[in-house]
């Protein structure tokens, strides 16, 4: 099942929290999960993988809302 | 009168280079958006702001889940991302800037549709820079799109 927002939703505190952790947390995310998206909620990591799909369906199985994802780049990455 | 979206630097070290006692910085500048999707809107991701990508880029699980405006193109070889060369269509799509107000920014823009799931949500110049002014100050740790 999706989670569906009927309108743009505002960022929640939240999503706020969890990006500050991740930003906190980065290098030793880089360490354990390099290369991988991240799915963070609540200071956890609830699930992470080197493809987004797997990552966006734990999101909508769990029904979370507004959780926060993360690419977490291994290294020095020039697109 | 302008609108401002607040966007989000992250520092980090190559850990390569700090095993050998070298401080590489590895700086990125995110804004959190979400996308038009047909049963409302998208997740929300963060977005890397890359001036080093001439357009947009998506991975395939957003594009999937999303609007789609109009397809621009049939896929073609997109140089220097993922393992050096990916598959991607161009198309047009609709997205949204989050930020903590109830003001909504939108933007319609073209990007590239990637035939795969590893790459990042890169926000390229055309489309993005052409329609907003980036201010960036990484010493103060702020940073912000301007519109109009």
């Amino acid at each position: 099942m999706k989670t569906i927002y009927e309108k743009p939703p505002k960022l929640s505190r939240r999503y706020l929290r969890d990006r500050k952790w991740v930003s906190a947390h980065i290098q030793e995310l880089m360490e354990k999960y390099p290369d991988q998206w991240i799915l963070v909620y609540d200071g956890k990591i609830v699930a992470h993988h080197a493809e987004l799909g797997p990552v966006w369906d734990k999101a909508d199985t769990l029904h979370l809302e507004q959780p926060f994802f993360h690419l977490i780049e291994g290294g020095v990455r020039v697109y | 009168m302008f609108t401002k979206v607040r966007l989000f630097w992250q520092t980090s070290f190559d850990p390569a280079h700090l095993a050998h006692g070298n401080h590489v910085k590895i700086i990125r500048l995110y804004v959190p958006i979400c996308f038009k999707s047909p049963t409302g809107w998208s997740h929300a991701f963060n977005a890397i702001i890359d001036l080093g990508s001439p357009l947009t880029v998506l991975p395939k699980k957003i594009w999937q889940n999303i609007d789609v405006l109009a397809n621009l193109s049939e896929p073609v070889l997109l140089g220097g991302i993922g393992k050096g060369v990916l598959m991607a269509r161009l198309a047009r799509i609709q997205f949204v800037f989050l930020d903590t107000r109830k003001e909504v920014v939108e933007l319609i823009i073209k990007a590239y549709l990637a035939e795969d799931d590893t790459v990042p949500l890169l926000l390229g110049i055309e489309d993005l820079i052409t329609q907003t002014r980036l201010i960036c100050d990484y010493p103060k740790s702020k940073a912000f799109l301007q519109l109009s």
